[in-house]
C-alpha cells in the first residue's frame, strides 16, 4: 500500500515538478510577477506582530549551517524575521548535515525531550522518528485556513511529502541527482561528454592518462546518488522502485567495474564529500555524480550537469532523473504553544514566495510557486535536466527504513573492492528491511 | 558525635550523589535496558528480545575488527603514553634550564580540542590536498595514498598518542617533584646516579601515580572516539574501527538503538575488566618495592 503510494506520489511530484519548473522558469523572466503579488507579503506578516506582544524564544534546527548552500539565505531569514518581529527570538541551533550530524542531532533531540519548535528536517522514511515521536502539529487546518498562503504550494509537492496520508511537514527545497561534469575539462583535451557507458569508458581512460581524476565520489560519506542513479540506470523506474530488484545488484556491479578501471580518486574509499566538490571546483576531476544542493558551490566553473543513465543493457529511458522533496519544515506541538503560534508564523513567512525565492537563488527545486531572481547558468541547466525528464522519481533511500539503506551505502566499499559481492550485500540489507 | 559529622557527609555528598545518579548511572541502566531490546529508529515502541543483540556480538565480524582495533590502541596508549610520558618527564626533570619551556610544549596537544586534532591530521593525509602529499610533491615524488585499509589504524595512532603524551608528562613531572631531595642526595653518596638513579629511585618512588596513570590511560584508550571519527570514521573498509566509533554508527548511523547498547554495555564490561585485572597485577608488583 506505502509502495504503491510512493509510486503515485512520485509520479504526482515529476508532473508538479515540471509544471512548476516551467512556472518557476518563466519567473526568472522580468516581466512575470504576477504570483508574487497574490502571496502574503512580508510586511503582512510583519504588521501582525507589531502590536505589543508577549516576549517569545524559540529553537530552530535546520542544515543550514557552515559551508551548506542555504546557510546565509537562513541566517539572514532568521535576522529579518526576528528585525520584523521584536518580541521574537529565535535560536538557531543548526548542524551540518555531514556525515548524517543532523540526522543524529534531531532524531535525538526529538527522542530526548529536547526538540526544536521549528525543524527542518528529512521527510519519508527518514524523518518517520520525528513523526513516530507524536510531537508534530499537521499542516492541514493551517492549509486550508489560509488559502492566500497555502495556494502557493504545488500540490504534488504537498503529498510527496505527507507521512500515512498526514501533512506533518510542508514541502520547501525539492532536489535533482545528475552527472556535473566540468565542460572546459573535456572540451580542452578533446574527450566526448559521455552518453552511453563505453563512452564513459573512454572518458575515464582519457583523464587517467592526463592524471585528472575521472569522477569525484567519496564512499565513506556520500555514494547515495552514484548508487541511486546507477540503479536507476539499470532497472528503469519500476526496477528502481521495487526494492531490491533484480536489477540492483548489477547496477552496484558496475561501480565496482569503474572502481577498478580507476574512475575514482585514489582516495576515494577516505576522501570527503566536501573534498570531492572542490576537486571539481578546482578542475582536478572531470565528473562528480551529486544533487542539486552541489550546484551552488560549482556555480561558475564551466560546469553543466546530465542525467546519469549510461549503463549497458539498462531499462531507463536516457532522460530519467530521480528528484524530489525529502525535506520540509516541521513544527512541534509544544513548541508552537509555548512561543503562542510564532512558530507556525516563522514557517509561514518562510514559505511565502518573497522569502522561498531568496532561498532557491542560490539552488534546489522549489516546492512553492515563487520568483527567483538571477539564477544561476547551473540552475538552470539542472531545471532544462527536470524540465526534459519524461520519468522523474524519488531516491530508493527514501523507500526503505533508514537500517537498510545505510548497510547498502556503508558496505558499497566491501563489494568495489571484491571483499563481497553486491547480491550478498543486498541479501544483508533486505534482512534489515522493516 | 560520629552521627552527627556522618549527617553533615550525607548532606554535602548528596548533591554530588545526585548528579551522578542522574547523568551518570541512570543513563546507565537505561543503556543496560536498552541493549536486551529491539530499539530502533527512535520508536518509542519496543519489545525485549532477551540476550539477542549479545548474541549478534559474536557473530558480527565488525565487533572482532573494532576489538582488536581498539586492543591494539589500548597497548599502544599503555606503552607509548605512559612510557614517553614517563621518559620526557625524567629527562625534562634532570635539565636546569628550559623545564618552563618543555613543559609548556609537551602539554600544548592536551588543551586542543580532538575533533580539531583529527581535523588537521585528516588534512595532512589527505590524498590531494594534503600537507604529506605536497610536501613530497616538492622533492617530485609520486603522491602517497596513505589512510589505507593496512595503514589507518597506525595513523589514527599518531594523534591519539600525540594528544595525551602531554597529560601523563605532567602528572609524571608532578610527582618526581614531589619525591624527597633527601633520597637523591643519600642516593648519590653511596654513587648511585643516572639511569640506576632513575630505575631504583624515582620509578618506585612514583609507582603509585603511575598505577593510577594507567588506569586513566585504559579508562580513556577505552573512550577514544573524536580523532577517529573525524579522521576515519572508522574507515576505510572498517579498519581503523574501535568499539566506540562502531557503537556510535549502530546506534545513530543506522538508528539501531538496541544494538548500540549492547556494544556499549561491552566496552563498559571490557573496561572494567582490564582496570580490575591491572589493578591486581600493579598489587602484586606493588610487593615487591
Amino acid at each position: 500500500m506505502k509502495r504503491s503510494f510512493r509510486t503515485v506520489a512520485a509520479m504526482v511530484a515529476a508532473s508538479m515538478t515540471v509544471s512548476l519548473l516551467a512556472a518557476c522558469g518563466a519567473a526568472q523572466k522580468p516581466a512575470a510577477t504576477s504570483e508574487v503579488s497574490t502571496a502574503p507579503s512580508t510586511t503582512a506578516v510583519a504588521s501582525e506582530s507589531t502590536k505589543p506582544a508577549e516576549k517569545v524564544k524559540f529553537r530552530a534546527s535546520s542544515f543550514f549551517t557552515g559551508g551548506d548552500t542555504w546557510t546565509a539565505a537562513w541566517q539572514e531569514a532568521i535576522k529579518d524575521f526576528v528585525a520584523a518581529n521584536p518580541n521574537v527570538e529565535i535560536v538557531d541551533d543548526s548542524t551540518p548535515a555531514a556525515s548524517d550530524a543532523f540526522k543524529t542531532k534531531i532524531n535525538t533531540d526529538f527522542a530526548s525531550g529536547n526538540e526544536p519548535a521549528v525543524a527542518y528536517a528529512f521527510t519519508g522514511e527518514i524523518g518517520k522518528p520525528l513523526v513516530t515521536s507524536g510531537k508534530l502539529i499537521t499542516w492541514e487546518d493551517e492549509l486550508s485556513k489560509d488559502t492566500e498562503w497555502s495556494k502557493n504550494f504545488g500540490q504534488g509537492a504537498l503529498d510527496y511529502v505527507k507521512f500515512d496520508g498526514k501533512q506533518y511537514a510542508l514541502p520547501y527545497i525539492g532536489f535533482w541527482e545528475g552527472m556535473y561534469y566540468n565542460k572546459d575539462l573535456f572540451d580542452a583535451n578533446n574527450i566526448k561528454v559521455p552518453t552511453n557507458w563505453d563512452e564513459l569508458l573512454a572518458a575515464v581512460d582519457a583523464f587517467n592518462k592526463l592524471k585528472i581524476t575521472p569522477i569525484a565520489c567519496s564512499f565513506a560519506e556520500e555514494p547515495h546518488y552514484l548508487i541511486e542513479t546507477f540503479i536507476l540506470s539499470m532497472g528503469g523506474k519500476d526496477g528502481h522502485d521495487k526494492p531490491f530488484d533484480a536489477s540492483w545488484a548489477p547496477a552496484l556491479d558496475k561501480i565496482k567495474e569503474l572502481y577498478e578501471k580507476n574512475a575514482f580518486s585514489k582516495d576515494a574509499l577516505t576522501i570527503k564529500q566536501t573534498a570531492c566538490q572542490q576537486l571539481m571546483k578546482d578542475k582536478k576531476a572531470a565528473m562528480f555524480i551529486s544533487g542539486s544542493w552541489s550546484a551552488a558551490a560549482l556555480e561558475g566553473d564551466n560546469t553543466s550537469v546530465m542525467p546519469v543513465n549510461l549503463l549497458p543493457g539498462g531499462k531507463a529511458e536516457p532522460s530519467s532523473t530521480i528528484s524530489g522533496f525529502s525535506t520540509g519544515w516541521y513544527v512541534t506541538d509544544k513548541g508552537n504553544k509555548d512561543s503562542n503560534g510564532e512558530a507556525v508564523k516563522f514557517v509561514k513567512w518562510v514559505t511565502s514566495p518573497e522569502r522561498a525565492g531568496k532561498f532557491f537563488k542560490v539552488g534546489g527545486v522549489p516546492a512553492i510557486n515563487c520568483q527567483v531572481e538571477g539564477a544561476t547558468p547551473l540552475f538552470n541547466a539542472g531545471i532544462q535536466m527536470l524540465n526534459s525528464a519524461k520519468v522523474v522519481t524519488g531516491p530508493v533511500g527514501d523507500t526503505m527504513n533508514q537500517q537498510a539503506f545505510t548497510h547498502i551505502w556503508k558496505n558499497l566499499p566491501y563489494v568495489i573492492t571484491g571483499k563481497k559481492t553486491s547480491p550478498q550485500l543486498l541479501e544483508e540489507a533486505q534482512k534489515l528491511v522493516k | 558525635m560520629v552521627l552527627k559529622s556522618k549527617k553533615y557527609i550525607f548532606i554535602f555528598l548528596f548533591p554530588a550523589m545526585l548528579l551522578i545518579t542522574i547523568f551518570l548511572y541512570y543513563p546507565l541502566g537505561k543503556t543496560v535496558q536498552y541493549s536486551f531490546t529491539d530499539y530502533s529508529e527512535w520508536s518509542p515502541v519496543f519489545n525485549y528480545i532477551g540476550w539477542e543483540n549479545f548474541h549478534r556480538l559474536f557473530t558480527d565480524s565488525i565487533i572482532g575488527k573494532s576489538l582488536i582495533n581498539t586492543l591494539i590502541l589500548l597497548v599502544g596508549c599503555v606503552v607509548v603514553e605512559v612510557g614517553v610520558a614517563l621518559i620526557l618527564a625524567v629527562l625534562v626533570d634532570s635539565i636546569k634550564r628550559g623545564f618552563r619551556f618543555f613543559r609548556m610544549v609537551f602539554f600544548f596537544p592536551v588543551v586542543i580540542s580532538g575533533s580539531a586534532i583529527g581535523l588537521m591530521f585528516y588534512l595532512a593525509f589527505q590524498y590531494d590536498y594534503g600537507l604529506m602529499n605536497n610536501i613530497i610533491a616538492v622533492f617530485g615524488m609520486e603522491k602517497i595514498n596513505w589512510i589505507t585499509e593496512n595503514s589507518a589504524m597506525y595513523l589514527v595512532l599518531i594523534p591519539v598518542l600525540w594528544q595525551y603524551v602531554g597529560f601523563y608528562f605532567v602528572i609524571f613531572l608532578t610527582a618526581i617533584a614531589n619525591v624527597p631531595a633527601d633520597i637523591y642526595e643519600s642516593a648519590e653518596l653511596d654513587g648511585i646516579t643516572g639511569f640506576k638513579k632513575t630505575i631504583y629511585i624515582t620509578i618506585p618512588m612514583i609507582q603509585e601515580v603511575i598505577v593510577t596513570s594507567l588506569g586513566l590511560v585504559i579508562a580513556g584508550s577505552l573512550k577514544v572516539f573524536d580523532i577517529v571519527f573525524v579522521m576515519t570514521n572508522g574507515g576505510p573498509l572498517d579498519a581503523s574501527q574501535l568499539l566506540s566509533t562502531y557503537q556510535y554508527q549502530q546506534a545513530f548511523v543506522y538508528n539501531n538503538q538496541g544494538y548500540g547498547s549492547a556494544i556499549s554495555v561491552l566496552i563498559i564490561t571490557l573496561g572494567l575488566i582490564i582496570y580490575i585485572v591491572t589493578n591486581k597485577l600493579a598489587q602484586q608488583k606493588e610487593g615487591l618495592y
